[in-house]
Parts: structure tokens; C-alpha cells; sequence
């Protein structure tokens, strides 16, 4: 059973602070139905036909607008890009229309091995062709443009020869992809590598931001570890003020991958990101007008 | 790209055990984390999702043998096997194998079987059902073909035999059990059916009576794809009553001729 033509949502009417479908709340927002404007959905986890979550996905898909977020896709291996991984999405696309599909700007999977992590790549312009080259290939057969995520590291490569925001631009621009801009992932990734996180998030291209995530991280001495385990921190707060400013009024996630507390408690970050989008929003109508 | 191809080949290999120094020559050290610290991030990392995920599908081996225990092997399995699927779900079908031949694990020689049985849970859960079979087509072979009839059964099933209570192990362990551990005879051979309900994995014993365990050996005749005649000469006139009870309980999706048919 498919809802394709039981849909009530505009697919492209996602707006406001969002969250992140978890199985460990299923139960709760399918009794509740909770005032959130849209759901992410982990779509690697709803890419095997004929089980139970996907059915969830058909039905949970008439309540609320959703957003397709994975892991698998690997845009930045050396390896051909997976066919039955991408056939799989496109056809999960075709059934559950998701406003969008994202995924992370690192590889995942290298050499036939699946590592289910988000590694780096060294930022370099011949990188930079390959990753276009792999984006357009994608776009082509999804027939939509990708969102692809800045990502969180704990490395540096040595043959990386320009910042790490040069190579979104470039690849970005190139590939005509869209950004989801990770507010969290600068900030770790900042204090990992000594680098001024404002000067990153304002060389983001503000025009190609579709979507902003913001999570927790847990500090462990030597670096800062992107868990999303905890709540947003404070210093990640002031910095999406500023992403805020630079991009605009844009959908804003949480996710909450770990330890993950009680619906309510993930509606309640929702909400503290609302809350701050919209201060920051007025004052900038205030201070045009 | 031959770079970033070495890059991301020397990183698998020092993921899964091979040697660190190679995939560290890439990476800048600091005063903070040396380069070998910094990749051992992400190898810690990879190992720390793979371990949770085959913790969540072999949650009552775990149990058993306690949480650090069980990282330990997990981890040394990892690098054994490491996954060649993008799908959770798909990842762990030769941990079962694995603790067969585990040193540290002999002791506890129903685990081989126990894993057996949660990689079955695991794999049958992500199985799908084709759309119901016209049995009445049966009706349409020549007799000869009918010699050469095979029933499959459905994906949704499987039929784990073991000389170890491994049923009640596993209930034993679920939060609305009434089964004490302690209690169990564990010695006591076992033949059970697993099948996916709408929403739950159904596991029962087989072999309390006589006629159960007959059907269970029924079943596991299908399942190893005899034709019909091989079966008949196995099971004689009990053969149309086990058919249909077979088909009754949803067991048997479907029937295919034998390719050795001409």
C-alpha cells in the first residue's frame, strides 16, 4: 500500500523547525499527533520493501510533510556510485514524495566496504571535479536537485590545499546542488581544527542554504564529538543566530540521534529554534525598516 | 583521483584491523591529537555504530555474555567481516558462524544456535511476502508434471532445529517473560518454526507431539526443494494431509516444476 494519491501536504511546503522521525517515538506521534511543521526521515531505514516501518512511512506521510536525510549514498567514494541503493530512494521517493532528498558532502562506503560513518575528504579542486561529476550523476537519476551537508571532522589530510568552505562553494556552484547547512558541524569542526567558525558560515553560499540541522555534541577533552547526544550548546545557539542572519528564514531541523529523550523534550529544542529564528528575523525587519 | 582512492583504501584496511600507519600518513598530527589519534576517531567510530547494530540484532547474546564481552567480539567480527551492505538490516548473517568457532565462547555451546535463531527474527523481519499463489492452477499440470512439483515456502518462515532449549533462552529474555533462566532444561532438543506475523515474529516448538514434529520435518523437506515424488517417498500417505495443513497455516507460498523436468 502506497498513499501516492492519498497525500494531503504540498510536498514543497516545508517551513519552521522540524525534528527527526525516531522509531523510539513512532507510537507517541502516531497517538498524539504533535503540532511540528515537518519530520525528517532517515531514509535509509525505509529502503527495504515490505516491512513494518515502511508502512508507518506510507501512513505517517498523510499527517505531516517530510524530508528524506541519509547516510548511504557515499558521494564522495571512488567507487561507482551504488545503483540498487539509488533505484531503491527513487522509488521511496516516487511513493513518499519528500520535499527533498539529503545527504552528507564525504564518503561512507570505499573499496566495496561500508563503513556507515561520515569521513572527510581532502579539499583539493581535483576532489572537488569528482564530487560534481558524482552529484550530477545523482541529480540526473533522482531528476531533482540533492542537498548535500557539511559535515563534522576530527581530521585534517595533508594534500587538502583550500578551506573547507571554498570546497562547499565550489562544489555547490559546480553541481547546482542545494546546501543543508549543519550549524553544529561548523562549530565542532571549528574548535577541531583551531578555524573561526564565523568566517565559515558567512562564505556559505546563503542563496543555496534549503535546510539548517542543529544538534548536540559531547566534549572529550581532546576534541569535540558530534554525538547528537545531548541538547544544542550554547555557543552552537549564538552561532545559528548568526547562520540566522546570513541565510534567512530558512527550515531548521534537530536531530537527536542518541540517548534520545522523550518526544516532548526533542519538541522542546524545536521550539527554543523557533523561538530564536523569530527574534532574529524581526530584528532584522526592524532594523531594515 | 588515485589519491584519494589510496586515501580511502588504506583507511578501510586500518578500520577493520589492518595496519594504522598507512591511513595516518594521510592526516596532519598537532600538539592536541596525534595523526594516528585522529584517524583512530573514525575507526573507533565505525566500530562503535557496527557494534551497536549487531548488538541490537543479537540483544539476548548479549545479554548472555555481558556488554563488554560482547564489544570485544563484536569488534573482533568486525574486522573479520566487515559490511558489504548499506543496510543495517542485512548486516551480522555470519555472526552465527562466528561464535561457532569462537574460542571464548565455547562454553557456552547454545549461543551458536541461539544466534542462529535472532539472525532468523532479524532476517525474516525484512522479508516480503510475494502476492497470494492460485493453488487451483495445480489442477492444470499433466501427471507428469505433478511428479515433478516443488512447494516453496514462504520467505516469511524458517525452521531452526537445535539440541538446546534456544526458545526459551530467548523468551526468557523478554521484558513480558514469565521463563526463568535458571529454570530452563537447557539439554532438551528443539525443533521450532519461525514466521512473520503483521506485526511480530511468531516462534514455536515443534516437537512436543509426534504429529508436530512429523509436519516440522515436513516443512524442512520443502525447504531443501525435493519434488514431490522425493517426498512422497519420505513421508507415504501422510503426504496430502501435511500439504494441506502446510497450506492452511500460510506456510507454502507457492509450487514451481523441477528444472530436471524435460
Amino acid at each position: 500500500m502506497n498513499n501516492q494519491q492519498s497525500k494531503k501536504y504540498d510536498n514543497h511546503n516545508i517551513q519552521g523547525c522540524g525534528i527527526g522521525l525516531r522509531l523510539e517515538h513512532f507510537d507517541k506521534v502516531e497517538e498524539q499527533k504533535p503540532n511540528i511543521p515537518w519530520f525528517e526521515v532517515l531514509s535509509d531505514n525505509y529502503l527495504i520493501e515490505g516491512t513494518m516501518q515502511r508502512e508507518y512511512l506510507y501512513k505517517f506521510r498523510n499527517d505531516y510533510p517530510v524530508t528524506f536525510h541519509g547516510v548511504g549514498l557515499s558521494i564522495g567514494s571512488t567507487e561507482p556510485l551504488k545503483m540498487d541503493y539509488l533505484k531503491r530512494l527513487k522509488k521511496l521517493k516516487n511513493e513518499v514524495q519528500p520535499a527533498w532528498i539529503s545527504d552528507h558532502l564525504c564518503w561512507t562506503s570505499a573499496h566495496g566496504v561500508v563503513t556507515h560513518d561520515l569521513i572527510p575528504l581532502p579539499y583539493t579542486s581535483n576532489v572537488v571535479k569528482h564530487i560534481v561529476d558524482r552529484i550530477l550523476q545523482v541529480q540526473d537519476f533522482l531528476g531533482e536537485q540533492l542537498v548535500i551537508e557539511n559535515v563534522s571532522s576530527y581530521l585534517q589530510f595533508k594534500s587538502t590545499d583550500m578551506s573547507e568552505w571554498d570546497f562547499i562553494n565550489e562544489v555547490t556552484s559546480q553541481s547546482d546542488c542545494k546546501l543543508l547547512l549543519d550549524v553544529n558541524n561548523i562549530y565542532v569542526s571549528a574548535q577541531n581544527h583551531n578555524f573561526d567558525a564565523e568566517e565559515y558560515l558567512f562564505a556559505m553560499p546563503a542563496e543555496r542554504v534549503a535546510e539548517m540541522h542543529l544538534a548536540g555534541y559531547e566534549d572529550r577533552g581532546t576534541h569535540l564529538l558530534d554525538t547528537h547526544s545531548r541538547p544544542v550548546t550554547e555557543p552552537v545557539w549564538d552561532l545559528f543566530k548568526k547562520a540566522v542572519q546570513h541565510v534567512g528564514d530558512v527550515p531548521v531541523l534537530i536531530e537527536w540521534d542518541n540517548d534520545i529523550p522523550s518526544l516532548d523534550r526533542v519538541i522542546e529544542e524545536a521550539m527554543t529554534a523557533k523561538t530564536i529564528q523569530q527574534n532574529v528575523l524581526a530584528n532584522a525587519v526592524k532594523e531594515a525598516g | 583521483m588515485d589519491e584519494i582512492e589510496t586515501i580511502q583504501g588504506d583507511f578501510i584496511d586500518a578500520i577493520f584491523g589492518g595496519d594504522k600507519a598507512p591511513a595516518a600518513s594521510h592526516v596532519i598530527g598537532d600538539d592536541k591529537l596525534t595523526a594516528e589519534q585522529r584517524f583512530g576517531i573514525y575507526k573507533g567510530s565505525v566500530h562503535g555504530i557496527l557494534t551497536q547494530s549487531l548488538g541490537l540484532t543479537f540483544s539476548v547474546c548479549k545479554s548472555l555474555v555481558g556488554e563488554d564481552f560482547f564489544d570485544k567480539m563484536a569488534s573482533l567480527f568486525i574486522n573479520q567481516n566487515p559490511p558489504i551492505t548499506s543496510y543495517f538490516a542485512e548486516y551480522g548473517d555470519k555472526f552465527p558462524e562466528f561464535i561457532s568457532s569462537f574460542e571464548h565462547t565455547q562454553s557456552l555451546p547454545y549461543l551458536h544456535d541461539l544466534t542462529k535463531l535472532e539472525w532468523a527474527r532479524q532476517h525474516i523481519w525484512y522479508q516480503q511476502d510475494a502476492d497470494p499463489f492460485d493453488f487451483s492452477t495445480l489442477a492444470d499440470l499433466s501427471e507428469e508434471q505433478q511428479t515433478q512439483l516443488i512447494f516453496e515456502l514462504k520467505k516469511t518462515i524458517h525452521l531452526i532445529q537445535s539440541d538446546y532449549r534456544i526458545d526459551d533462552v530467548w523468551f526468557a529474555h523478554q521484558d513480558d517473560s514469565d521463563i526463568n533462566l535458571e529454570e530452563i532444561d537447557l539439554n532438551k532438543a528443539v525443533k521450532l518454526i519461525l514466521w512473520k506475523t503483521e506485526n511480530e515474529i511468531e516462534i514455536t516448538q515443534m516437537n512436543e507431539h509426534k504429529e508436530d514434529s512429523k509436519h516440522w520435518d515436513f516443512l524442512h523437506a520443502l525447504s531443501q526443494e525435493l519434488t514431490i515424488t522425493e517426498i512422497a517417498a519420505q513421508f507415504g500417505d501422510s503426504l496430502p494431509e501435511l500439504l494441506n495443513k502446510s497450506i492452511q497455516e500460510g506456510w507454502v507460498q507457492s509450487f514451481k516444476i523441477s528444472n530436471n523436468y524435460r
